[in-house]
């Protein structure tokens, strides 16, 4: 196999020369076969988006050469990179990038028509694809009408517009189910094995590695190693993936991410409640926005605004009006804990002091949202149980199967998921020792 | 494939975002690495280039409306200059071997019945094939289709 892209020290940095400096690919040497299908690997912010846009000419790194088929892109000007990617690479994101204003049919006519491919035979070609993808029936509805799984593959019908011999997938799965994660893992083997073209995918997920030949293990934008798969070590290599992902994960590695051991509020209990179906990357970044939130360092406009922002840029790219909601549920979440915080205080001078008011605010919060309806008597379960938890009478993991006692046994008789959800937010106002502590400050 | 034994094409045509995408076609989609291609703008530059013979390509591809200083530029003017370097080449025995595509960016069939009294290689309007057909295409005519 010749090689199709080749790396030659390559090193990007964002923000050069800026106190926000961030050295995001350091001395990169790597090659990637014709027909190869490569991983690369690693945790969130270790450069694997970066070594994308930088192949794909989407970034203009500052050291080094990217060579395609042995031509060097960063002596392409800004017309010949766009042209490049329109006929070159496809690429596949996370978030799908269609156009929402577009049909799907025009979505993946879109790249044929930049380049000058006469509209009806555009059109044909895109019906093609979107038969291949089997989304042919969707051809005339508009994105927003599709399932994430179905717009996804909308997104590789659309990355593969103009035939191009090189595949990139930024996290394509991070927005699927499992089912549809499959669908798409094995329309990438597909086009890698029947189509012979050359896979490039990034990912954090261990389990999508399955299909890679070549993994490319990256750490704080380096390439620590390459590993070559064949079919006899497939699967040990996943297993290890899994491991190496789990102790990225675990608190006793972690000492270079102290932000999830100082955690000001249960990040896991509230990308639960705010950010369900979102990837580990996402769900991280998040917590680092809400620790700098809690921890008082920007204000609750400029969390607003920094969620908003892409997720390169450090946000998160939710909209405007998803942005609202969790800036809200947020701050109203700081109030409360604020009202535990001085609860404590008052507890700690007068153990038998009457709480009943503070904790009746409490119950409002925590069952806001919830769709049953609530007897007087199960309000009072549960206003027993917030005494009880905030007196420290009961254990934290025996809130819930207090709650979903019946009102004979002392409970509040509520379903498992209800009372799940209730013992959650109840953590979150209480959560963590932090808040404690941060309490005695 | 060294580049003395590529095979080598002239593409003649004014539109610079087309240039780069007929250079992109052979860069990207050409996987045997077959091919050699260089542009010009203007069909004065590639009379220039053809007084020698060492630079003879083996395909040119000519669009069929491009601009020249200090002459008459509207569209049959044009036209006409493009007809008359396509009957050039394909009358002047040095360049017998040359294959001589039409390019052209004009959607107009009277445009092909105009260029057919030419015995041409190939006719294309530009947008009718994707790229990777560009490609069948230019092995078709080359005769390297096996």
């Amino acid at each position: 196999m010749g090689t199709i892209i080749e790396l030659k020290g390559v090193n990007l940095w964002y923000e050069k020369g800026k106190p926000n400096e961030v050295h995001a690919l350091k001395n990169i040497d790597l090659k990637i076969e014709h027909g190869n299908y490569v991983a690369f690997f690693g945790p969130s912010g270790c450069g694997k988006t970066s070594m994308l846009y930088s192949i794909s000419g989407i970034d203009r790194f500052q050291e080094g050469q990217v060579l395609v088929n042995g031509k060097d892109i960063s002596s392409l000007s800004n017309q010949e990179l766009s042209i490049f990617r329109q006929t070159g690479i496809g690429i596949v994101f996370q978030q799908f990038n269609l156009v929402p204003s577009l049909t799907v049919l025009k979505n993946v006519s879109l790249p044929m028509l930049f380049v000058g491919v006469h509209s009806k035979k555009a059109e044909e070609e895109a019906m093609r694809l979107l038969e291949r993808l089997e989304i042919a029936k969707f051809a005339n509805r508009y994105p927003y009408e599709l399932s994430g799984g179905q717009q996804q593959r909308v997104g590789i019908a659309r990355a593969l517009a103009n035939n191009p011999p090189i595949i990139i997938a930024d996290e394509p799965l991070g927005n699927l189910d499992s089912v549809n994660a499959k669908i798409v893992l094995d329309f990438l083997r597909e086009l890698n094995e029947k189509d012979g073209r050359t896979i490039i995918m990034v990912t954090h997920e261990a389990w999508s590695l399955k299909d890679s030949k070549t993994i490319f293990h990256m750490k704080d934008g380096k390439i620590l190693n390459r590993e070559d798969i064949d079919e006899n070590n497939v699967v040990d290599s996943v297993i290890n993936r899994l491991h190496e992902q789990m102790g990225d994960m675990s608190d006793d590695k972690n000492q270079d991410k102290p932000n999830i051991i100082k955690e000001k509020v249960s990040i896991r209990i509230l990308a639960n409640i705010l950010l369900k179906g979102y990837s580990i990357e996402e769900v991280s970044r998040f917590g680092e926005i809400v620790n700098t939130f809690f921890d008082g360092q920007i204000k609750v406009n400029d969390l607003k605004k920094l969620i908003q922002k892409p997720f390169k840029e450090g946000g998160l790219s939710l909209r405007k009006k998803r942005a609202s909601y969790i800036t809200s549920y947020l701050e109203s979440l700081m109030t409360m804990r604020e009202l535990v915080c001085s609860t404590y205080k008052n507890l700690e001078k007068d153990p038998k002091m009457n709480i009943y008011k503070r904790v009746v605010d409490l119950r409002y919060w925590i069952i806001e949202g919830y769709r049953g309806k609530l007897t007087e008597m199960q309000m009072k379960a549960i206003d027993q149980v917030i005494e009880d938890r905030l007196r420290n009478n009961i254990a934290q993991e025996k809130v819930a199967e207090v709650l979903s006692l019946n009102n004979k046994k002392f409970g509040a008789g509520l379903s498992f998921r209800a009372s799940s959800i209730i013992a959650e937010k109840l953590e979150l106002l209480l959560s963590t020792d932090q808040n404690k502590e941060d309490c005695q400050d | 494939m060294d580049k003395k034994s590529k095979i080598k094409i002239l593409l003649i045509d004014d539109d610079a975002m087309n240039c780069i995408y007929f250079k992109d076609i052979f860069w990207m989609h050409d996987k045997d690495n077959n091919y050699d291609v260089s542009v010009l703008n203007t069909i004065r530059e590639a009379e220039k280039l053809l007084e020698d013979e060492e630079n003879k390509p083996n395909i040119i591809f000519l669009d069929t409306l491009i601009p020249e200083e200090k002459e008459k530029n509207d569209v049959n003017s044009q036209i006409d200059r493009s007809y008359n370097f396509a009957k050039k080449i394909k009358k002047d025995k040095k360049f017998s071997d040359i294959r001589l595509v039409i390019y052209s960016s004009q959607r107009d069939s009277r445009i092909k019945k105009y260029f057919s009294k030419i015995k041409l290689d190939g006719f294309i309007f530009k947008g009718d094939l994707l790229p990777k057909e560009i490609i069948d295409f230019t092995n078709k005519i080359h005769g390297n289709d096996n």
